[in-house]
């Protein structure tokens, strides 16, 4: 057991209580959901948030596990309602992000058949198709058919593809390295690794995966020091999944666990949000809402942290 | 540190070319401290070239110089300049001769090492005062491997230095990002946090040769605007060779020039 195991077991029921507890506008179908692109991507990454918790149910809370399998029933019920699914096939320009959802959804309920039927129509008619052609999008994409068995990606194929994105330069931008491609190396990392189960020395060269490390640490430093939950969480769960031994490592997560606000919510970088404040989509929207649009991210994220450090730890 | 030393005989060239071209265009508004700068300059990095259409012109100035002046630039400036001849006779050198004493005494005396927690843990205060001292004695130590406060800095330590410097750079804080990535290359710690530094760094020089933002018009009928901007470009190759280049350490010249210890 870790250093003050029992109070991070406390942050992550208190961050996973608030989740639960703010269902209604996580609920796509909800008859006042958060406007159309917020709705979108907060309902894949919830998906994702029950993927990562359930696979690392031995190492969490039950009473986390618990929550999560409540929420993977209202998700499934959510995808599985055609109001829902309909829309997938009448507005394939809206499928994104809800293909990581119904694909995540899938792995989680890798039994159910109508969800199987969904995914494969969703498949046959081309609905996965990136139209984001960034390369690492690319990855994305073929990597989550890969884990549901719709399409094979070969390993000689993942290293070619990952080698042009950022994980195949030189790092030498760290100065002005912007969020985006930020995400895309944190991301890469991910897939690479499949959340850790793989070994990605088998992907690149001991030389670029150093440089890939010292990279790692570094960012985390930069990220310590903006508070940014977002990141910071997100190179925790790389250095977990990399198998990482560094004191930064520790300390991210603790200043992690530390920033968690008294409703269990991980708040943003305000430096990150404040400029969006002025937009159009917060305009009379209520404090309640536009708390939960400006937080819930980092909540997801920092809770995905936990559950991927205390897996590491367990 | 990859491939820096090749480049710098060309990173130091065209700032050379710029430099004797500004000297040239601007010699009313460059004033003694400017001198100074100018002088330490072309005496540290262009030493080997043809100077003698220079010196004269700088020295010239420097007669002018007055204790006040001293007083306002940057001690790493008067340390390189107090070894001129020019100052033996002149009643500044009691200045530099108190200058270099306490330089001397900073020298032994600054590294006490309290006990403390690592940076990243620390309050503002703590951590500027902290880094403040790992820097000054990071640029003093004949050794850093035997000054405590170095030598007892923690993984986490050095990593806060090189986010920091990295964050400074991000902030266009040049002369702040330039003093730790000197300070890390003395520690040794010259790894990807430093080419990345290097790789910005080296993109603030303008092909025409100065770093950082050029000087609008009404700044060059300004002698402070001038000074600033000198001091900036002093500090951007001095931070480059320090990191490029394992032969070169400012510090060790001035020790050498003053056949002292310092």
């Amino acid at each position: 057991m870790i250093a003050n195991q029992t109070i991070y077991n406390s942050t992550i029921v208190k961050s996973m209580d608030w989740i639960a507890g703010n269902w209604n506008y996580f609920n796509p179908l909800n008859k006042d959901p958060f406007p159309a692109k917020i709705k979108n991507k907060s309902f894949a990454e919830l998906t994702l948030v029950i993927l990562l918790g359930l696979k690392y149910k031995t190492s969490i809370p039950e009473q986390v596990t618990e929550v999560l399998e409540k929420l993977n029933e209202k998700v499934l019920e959510v995808i599985k309602n055609p109001l829902f699914y309909e829309d997938f096939f009448i507005n394939p320009g809206q499928f994104k992000p809800l293909d990581v959802a119904l694909i995540l959804c899938s792995l989680v309920n890798p039994d159910d058949l109508l969800l199987k039927k969904i995914l494969q129509k969703a498949y046959d008619r081309g609905l996965f198709t990136p139209v984001v052609t960034s390369i690492f999008r690319v990855f994305e994409s073929d990597y989550l058919l890969a884990l549901c068995g719709l399409k094979e990606f070969p390993d000689e194929a993942k290293t070619a593809v990952a080698l042009q994105t950022v994980l195949g330069g030189e790092f030498l931008n760290m100065v002005s390295m912007n969020r985006p491609e930020e995400y895309e190396f944190t991301h890469i990392l991910f897939y690479l690794s499949d959340w850790g189960k793989d070994d990605i020395s088998r992907f690149i060269s001991e030389d670029r995966l150093k440089l890939v490390k010292e990279a790692l640490v570094l960012l985390t430093g930069k990220n310590l020091l903006l508070k940014n939950n977002d990141l910071l969480s997100e190179y925790i769960m790389n250095m977990c999944d990399l198998n990482m031994d560094h004191a930064v490592l520790e300390l991210a997560y603790a200043q992690l666990m530390e920033s968690q606000r008294e409703d269990g919510v991980f708040a943003a970088a305000a430096y990150t949000y404040q400029s969006k404040l002025g937009a159009d989509i917060f305009k009379g929207m209520d404090n309640c809402k536009t708390d939960l649009i400006l937080h819930y991210h980092t909540t997801f994220v920092g809770l995905m942290a936990s559950f991927t450090y205390l897996d590491r730890h367990n | 540190m990859k491939n820096l030393k090749n480049q710098l005989h060309k990173i130091n060239g065209e700032c050379y070319y710029w430099i004797i071209d500004f000297l040239k265009a601007h010699q009313a508004n460059i004033n003694g401290q400017s001198s100074v700068i100018l002088y330490n300059i072309i005496q540290t990095f262009f030493a080997g070239q043809n100077n003698e259409m220079i010196i004269p012109v700088l020295e010239g100035k420097l007669k002018s110089l007055e204790l006040a002046d001293l007083e306002n630039l940057s001690a790493i400036q008067c340390l390189k300049i107090s070894s001129n001849q020019l100052f033996d006779e002149n009643p500044l050198n009691d200045f530099f001769i108190s200058l270099k004493q306490d330089f001397e005494l900073t020298a032994h005396t600054v590294y006490n090492e309290a006990e403390r927690r690592d940076l990243f843990t620390m309050d503002q205060q703590e951590k500027d005062d902290v880094i403040a001292e790992i820097i000054e004695s990071a640029h003093l130590s004949f050794d850093v491997l035997h000054v405590p406060l170095l030598k007892n800095l923690s993984a986490l330590d050095v990593l806060y230095l090189q986010a920091a410097m990295l964050e400074a750079y991000e902030k266009y804080d040049l002369l702040s990002g330039n003093s730790l990535l000197r300070t890390l290359s003395y520690l040794g710690k010259a790894d990807l946090a430093a080419d990345a530094a290097v790789n910005y760094l080296l993109a603030q020089q303008n092909v025409i040769g100065y770093f950082g933002q050029t000087l609008n018009d009404q700044d060059l009928e300004s002698s402070a605007a001038i000074l600033t901007f000198l001091e900036l470009q002093f500090d951007c190759l001095w931070s480059l060779n320090e990191a490029g280049n394992q032969d070169f350490s400012l510090m060790e010249l001035i020790r050498q020039e003053d056949g002292y210890i310092l």
